[in-house]
């Protein structure tokens, strides 16, 4: 039925006169149970969102919508091939490309997770608050299965992939804070778990926290935290629409940006992780991309149409929704791990959770946020820290004050090991 | 439209009634329009259109949900079926408070339909705008984007509410990026409307984009604020802001019931200056259309504040019902795949009694932050602590504004901080942001913000 009113579809296309058509159907189903307190509520939903991109010459439209009935198809297909041909041509577009491709990833699709019901999502409630030793007082764990297709006039390419994800508000001491966990597969998903679990096991004695004093400090972001500044402050600058459009500070690779210790690699294809799939957005293959070498920058991030621009090759870092055109994103992002041992670290901000990340500039490198937990450690004792402002120069900060600790974690899309910077320059009370 | 929308939810309604104690059925209809413009040119048009139906089915104290992008019979079928599986696990009592069951149809103000408006005319305004915003060969990117929203809500329940609300809104994007000698700066500015094309002749938009690009190439060469404690001046949209993030949030039922915000017990308690009154209200001038909540309540004006003491807290029926109150009908979801949260919707500061011009020259040295740019921010319920990045400030010295600084991050405590207001004036604007929404729990909903022109002396700046 389904294949029936996309061939349908399509034929009315041609009917129409458009080029080339490009018609991209998220189907998913999803579980979910959330929580807060001893309130419980379970929801099922069951989406279909449907993009269609009509192609004439150089010029594209768009339309997107929800459900897919074979009239609303029609109205899609009518209503983009309108927005095609008010378009201006795009001298770069490169039209669809000519042959969809799929890598070979492992471990995206876990049968236990499509076929989790209700009760058994409730199991999994459970499993973290055993393994966290925590309390949980709100969160939600979801189960999502997704089947992707993607069809245009002479060939398609699907795939069908699960995501298991639980965001936890953990109770420490007088405070909690928020986590989230995501994987492709159950076993994954609770390994995860238990790695965050004996990193923050002293949270429960976060009490009483001081606001941190005016001055310079060292700090240690731990994995999560590093990861997501590392992705606000650099990784989204080496996004190559940004470089191209003039929105990222970096406007070419092979400089030295960052110190010799310094390795970060983006990939679409380790198994397991939320950031892998068999195919982009454009319908080509991911695969894995260095991007800072001891320090150089290496490689920016590309999707069929950025790399189109510049002649190279696409990183397969297209990333789209029904909704949206495809664009340039990071699949997965690594960091290289270092040799110091944060255990060793003393005098200085352990990092366990910021908020006002956002409030960054970074194409200025001005990194920005506050500390919402933090303990100061010293040779003699861990001292709770809430309240000051982090804000200092990033791009000076990677080149000449940041070293790399051991111990990698992998927080949904993003494996890091903690990073120590030093001499930070923070408001406090 | 309506016809469809009424039929989905009587087929519904008609099949469960007899299964259950109470069921509700939303019918969610979202259409959008964006039109985008880059450096002089066409750069994109999205078009979307959003259809969903939600399912709550309430027997012996349980819950069940579920949610569909179908509105064929086949599709409702498989809803109900979902919501009773839902049900079916469900091991949780809820209560709700009562409502009275309204029926009503209500749109928001326009004149000129969206639909009404050729779409070549929007490029060419649009285009036309974007031409104008590029004031200068430091003007790297320029990005103007213009917005439409047709909303159509439709709620219907066994105990026989039937509500139909329609809201159309439109707006202006421009974001200007400059470079000079390596340095980069970038403001983003949006002015949302509630109604339809009407407002293209309402404003002059070639002076808000030139505006835009204008202060942006200012930011190249401003300065950071001297590094010592010193009062700001915020304007409208900065305090709008600053009370959604940190008093707004806190004051939603669900996180003073699960003891996450600091207000929880706080109720009649001083939390601010005196001359502090603060109100959410679903319908306001320039402000979201929310007449009625996602549970059929009728949102009126809920008094927050009053004279600095906390009256009052955001409830949907469940928290209401904990409480041992009635709903402020702030039950709100993104779409009907979502579940309605305890949800703002526009949360301000009523004027003082300053004018504006005397609370300046009454001011010896302060920061005046403008909401031209600034960034959302993000607030700590269980402290109270708040952040956000300014938009464009100046420096008042002796009563004048002087010279313009960068943009600076602005934390506080907001009990402190509101507590530290000595001067309101009698001015007042609304906002909300017709290309974004207000994130909770992974729910988008457009919120307004606003006030007068307050002047503020405890909050922290950040300076490097």
């Amino acid at each position: 039925m389904f294949y029936e009113k996309i061939e349908k579809a399509l034929k009315f296309a041609k009917k129409l006169g458009v080029e080339n058509i490009e018609i991209w159907v998220e189907h998913d189903k999803i579980n979910e149970l959330s929580w807060r307190e001893n309130r419980e509520i379970v929801n099922t939903t069951d989406f279909t969102g449907v993009g269609i991109r009509v192609i004439i010459g150089k010029k594209q439209g768009k339309f997107s919508f929800t459900g897919i009935g074979e009239n609303m198809l029609k109205h899609g297909i009518r209503i983009a091939y309108k927005i095609a041909k008010l378009s201006k041509p795009d001298h770069f577009f490169p039209g669809l490309p000519e042959k969809y491709e799929k890598s070979n990833v492992k471990c995206l699709y876990d049968k236990k997770i499509e076929e989790m019901n209700l009760e058994k999502i409730k199991d999994i409630k459970n499993s973290i608050i055993d393994i966290t030793k925590m309390e949980i007082p709100k969160g939600n764990i979801k189960t999502i299965c997704s089947e992707i297709f993607l069809f245009s006039f002479n060939q398609e390419i699907n795939e069908k992939i699960t995501t298991l994800s639980a965001e936890a508000r953990l109770k420490c001491g007088e405070k909690s804070f928020r986590k989230t966990f995501s994987s492709r597969t159950f076993e994954k998903f609770l390994k995860d778990v238990e790695t965050f679990s004996k990193r923050t096991q002293l949270l429960k004695n976060f009490k009483n926290p001081k606001p941190v004093k005016s001055g310079k400090w060292d700090i240690v972001l731990l994995p999560e935290i590093a990861g997501s500044v590392f992705m606000k402050m650099l990784v989204e600058q080496l996004y190559a629409d940004a470089v191209q459009k003039g929105k990222s500070a970096f406007e070419e690779t092979e400089i030295a940006i960052a110190k010799e210790n310094l390795t970060l690699i983006d990939s679409g294809i380790i198994p397991h992780r939320v950031g892998s799939r068999a195919f982009d957005g454009d319908g080509l293959k991911t695969r894995e991309t260095i991007l800072i070498e001891k320090g150089v920058l290496k490689s920016f991030l590309h999707n069929y149409y950025t790399a189109h621009i510049e002649e190279v090759e696409t990183t397969g870092n297209s990333y789209r929704k029904y909704n949206s055109l495809p664009e340039v994103k990071a699949n997965n992002i690594i960091l290289k791990e270092g040799d110091i041992d944060i255990e060793e670290l003393n005098n200085c901000i352990f990092v366990y959770k910021i908020i006002g990340s956002k409030l960054s500039n970074p194409t200025q490198g001005i990194m920005s946020f506050n500390i919402a937990f933090g303990f100061i450690k010293t040779d003699q004792e861990l001292i709770p820290v809430s309240g000051g402002i982090v804000y200092d120069d990033f791009f000076d900060i990677i080149k000449n004050r940041i070293e790399i600790c051991k111990n990698q974690e992998w927080h949904e899309n993003l494996c890091f090991p903690p990073i120590l910077m030093k001499n930070v320059n923070i408001i406090g009370k | 439209m309506k016809e469809i929308v009424k039929e989905i939810g009587n087929y519904v309604i008609k099949k469960i009634e007899n299964f259950v104690s109470y069921a509700d059925v939303r019918v969610h209809m979202f259409r959008f329009l964006v039109i985008k413009t880059e450096n002089r040119k066409l750069k994109e048009i999205q078009a979307k259109e959003k259809y969903s139906v939600a399912l709550r089915v309430m027997q012996n104290g349980k819950i069940g949900f579920a949610s569909i992008t179908g509105f064929n019979k086949k599709s409702l079928d498989k809803l109900i079926s979902n919501a009773f599986s839902s049900l079916k696990a469900c091991s949780t009592n809820f209560e709700l408070a009562e409502r009275k069951p309204e029926k009503a149809e209500v749109c928001s103000n326009f004149k000129l339909h969206p639909c009404k408006f050729p779409l070549e005319e929007k490029i060419l305004i649009c285009e036309e705008l974007n031409k104008i915003s590029i004031t200068s060969a430091k003007i790297k990117v320029s990005e103007t984007w213009l917005g439409e929203m047709e909303e159509i809500r439709y709620f219907t329940s066994t105990d026989g509410a039937d509500i139909i609300t329609k809201f159309i809104s439109t707006g202006i994007k421009q974001t200007s990026v400059a470079k000079e000698n390596g340095r980069i700066q970038k403001l983003s500015e949006t002015k949302s409307n509630v109604g339809g094309y009407e407002f293209v002749y309402s404003e002059n938009w070639s002076e808000f984009v030139r505006k835009i690009s204008f202060l942006t190439e200012k930011m190249l060469h401003s300065s950071f604020p001297p590094k010592e404690k010193i009062p700001v001046i915020l304007d409208p949209k900065s305090i709008g802001l600053l009370l959604h993030e940190s008093l707004g949030h806190a004051c939603e039922a669900d996180l003073v019931f699960s003891g996450s915000s600091l207000l929880k017990n706080m109720l009649g308690e001083k939390i601010a200056s005196e001359s502090v009154n603060i109100y959410d209200s679903g319908v306001e001038e320039n402000g979201v259309f929310v007449p009625y909540d996602d549970e059929g309540v009728k949102k009126g004006k809920t008094e927050i504040v009053k004279n600095g003491v906390l009256k009052s807290f955001l409830h949907n029926r469940e928290t209401a019902a904990k409480f041992s109150t009635t709903s402020t009908g702030n039950a709100r979801a993104e779409n009907a795949f979502m579940l309605p949260l305890v949800r703002q919707t526009n949360f301000f500061m009523s004027p003082g009694d300053y004018k504006l011009e005397e609370l300046i020259e009454d001011t010896k040295k302060a920061i005046y932050v403008s909401g031209i740019g600034a960034k959302g921010g993000e607030t700590n319920v269980s402290t109270g602590y708040f952040t956000f990045t300014s938009g464009v400030c100046y420096l008042i010295e002796n009563g004048e504004i002087k010279k313009q600084l960068a943009q600076i991050p602005i934390s506080g405590f907001v009990t402190e901080a509101l507590s530290s207001i000595d001067a309101i004036a009698n001015d007042f604007s609304l906002h909300f942001n017709i290309f974004l929404g207000c994130k909770k729990e992974g729910q988008r909903v457009k919120v307004g913000f606003g006030g007068p022109h307050v002047r503020v002396n405890k909050v922290m700046i950040g300076v490097l």
